[in-house]
């Protein structure tokens, strides 16, 4: 479990707090997405859920450990694994596989045991037939599959993603949403910032932020269907949610905590049929 | 235009040697160039023949990755040819320029051995899995560990630096089409222009760098980095060929120093 507690966070002493006094438990095996406007602080927020970034005030625990004890710091570094925005600037290294390898050597491990986790983390990737290649040559979202199997190699209990796919075409956003959604279901706990919000009509939970604060918590449905406070912080809910919500203001009775087209069509379908 | 003595995959024995034998033999065999007559830059041109053909790296691409170093071989050929003193073969402009016999003699000399030493760079880094150049370098380098300096660290900068040729060059390349898109002309004018041009493109590469190492160094130590010792995926492991190749290296070695050579 990852938990903060009245986390304050501030860039330097004088500036006002980036993060004003965050609660929040992030439980194994949830899949977390967090959204928020542009500089609500999101991705200062997760910055510390593996020792990138401690707290001013109150603190942070992985697996009970607290990330300001700097003689576990490995340990929180291989519990909780991340993957950021530009897929350039993850990759260290001049071949694929020695890339994977990366993280698995700041672990120590000895070379067999590295080899052996790289071709099961690159397999789980879809990347194995680039092992020998050089990482230069990828496409933008075969490297962001590149820096998952990095972290996957290091055995995490967590994976970050700080806007994984905002770089990406939109059949590879697809290609990394998959595979996200498959390692959920291997128990891997998913905490994904994004600003696509159909990517995450299917996580376990919603975290909305802005201005620093918690704004609304809680699961997809509950929080896409209030689609009026959405706005007002300049975030629009998944386009079908935002429908249904306009239906029902025009007068008619349908469900706002809809996600899909299908779960849509069916609603509508029902009340189309008593109508008649 | 970065593929100067960019790695070629391979399997040949050249390939295989252990990095840390090559780097050792280039060494040896530089110190041996630097010394070098016609008649040893003859043996070890042909020795670099022999080595291009078992490592089946192809002579025309190897004479290509000479190429950008073209200009130093003719610069310091001319330099010596009309520089160098002695009895004159040919002159014009008599008293001021005149070309000699020991000017021509120093001339091919001098830029016979640079070549061989470029040429002993290409093939090494052409052979050689830069990864393995790397760990090559960190094994060499271990020794030095107790003077303060990491082998580790040295050879993670210089992995980290080989690592963003690639992607630099992309990176020029986009803003130098960024400004001609806004009408910057790069490519014709004076020198001046052009040296003024580079000027503009040099500042916003920078401000990009410094913004990429900041990311680069979260991500790494998000990744578990931290100075000093690590693992590799490949330990370096020295085999029979290696050590057959540096009983070689280490017998010319002692057959040089037998005859006076050095």
């Amino acid at each position: 479990m990852i938990k903060a507690e009245n986390l304050f966070y501030l860039y330097d002493k004088n500036s006002s707090p980036v993060l004003k006094d965050i609660n929040l438990d992030i439980q194994q095996g949830e899949y977390t997405a967090v959204i928020g406007p542009n500089g609500c602080g999101k991705s200062t927020l997760v910055k510390h859920f593996n020792g990138l970034l401690f707290p001013a005030n109150g603190s942070v625990q992985v697996d009970g450990i607290n990330t300001t004890d700097s003689s576990s710091i490995h340990q929180v570094r291989q519990k909780v694994g991340m993957i950021f925005q530009n897929p350039d600037n993850q990759v260290v290294a001049m071949t694929v596989e020695e890339d994977v390898a990366f993280g698995p050597g700041n672990l120590k491990l000895p070379p067999g045991e590295i080899q052996k986790r790289i071709y099961e983390a690159m397999e789980t990737a879809g990347i194995s037939k680039y092992a020998q290649h050089p990482p230069h040559n990828l496409s933008g979202g075969e490297k962001q599959l590149l820096a998952l199997a990095g972290i996957l190699a290091m055995h995490p209990s967590y994976i970050i993603l700080d806007e994984p796919t905002s770089s990406l075409a939109p059949d590879e956003r697809q290609k990394v949403a998959r595979l996200l959604q498959q390692l959920h279901k291997k128990g891997i706990t998913i905490i994904h910032i994004t600003h696509n919000m159909d990517e995450i009509v299917h996580a376990d939970r919603i975290i909305v932020m802005e201005s620093g604060k918690i704004f609304l918590e809680g699961p997809p449905g509950e929080v896409f269907s209030r689609v009026d406070e959405l706005k007002k912080i300049g975030i629009g809910p998944p386009k079908i949610t935002e429908l249904m919500w306009q239906l029902k203001k025009a007068g008619i009775d349908v469900s706002t905590s809809i996600l899909t087209v299908e779960d849509a069509c069916k609603e509508i379908a029902s009340k189309v049929n008593t109508h008649v | 235009m970065y593929n100067i003595g960019q790695y070629i995959p391979g399997n040949s024995p050249v390939h295989r040697l252990d990095p840390r034998v090559k780097i050792i033999l280039l060494v040896i065999l530089s110190i041996f160039i630097f010394r070098a007559d016609l008649t040893v830059s003859a043996l070890t041109t042909a020795f670099y023949i022999i080595v291009i053909a078992v490592s089946r790296l192809g002579f025309l691409r190897v004479i290509k990755s000479l190429k950008p170093a073209a200009v130093f071989f003719a610069f310091l050929f001319l330099i010596h040819l009309f520089f160098t003193e002695g009895t004159p073969v040919f002159s014009f402009l008599p008293q001021y320029v005149s070309i000699t016999f020991e000017g021509l003699h120093r001339g091919i000399l001098y830029t016979w051995r640079f070549i061989l030493l470029v040429l002993s760079a290409s093939v090494l880094t052409m052979t050689t899995r830069p990864s393995g150049l790397v760990s090559g370098i960190e094994r060499l380098l271990r020794p030095l560990n107790f003077t303060g300096i990491s082998s580790h660290d040295t050879a993670m900068m210089i992995s980290l630096a080989l690592r963003f040729v690639p992607t630099l060059l992309e990176e020029t390349q986009k803003i130098k089409e960024a400004q001609a898109a806004r009408g910057a002309n790069i490519s014709s004018g004076s020198i001046f222009y052009k040296i003024k041009s580079a000027a503009a493109l040099a500042m916003p590469l920078l401000v990009n760098s410094c913004r990429r190492v900041d990311e680069l160094a979260d991500a790494m130590e998000g990744r578990g980095y931290q100075r000093g010792p690590r693992t590799y995926m490949y330990e370096l492991q020295l085999t029979r060929l290696d050590y057959a190749a540096l009983l070689i290296g280490f017998i010319l070695v002692f057959a040089a120093c037998a005859y006076k050579y050095f």
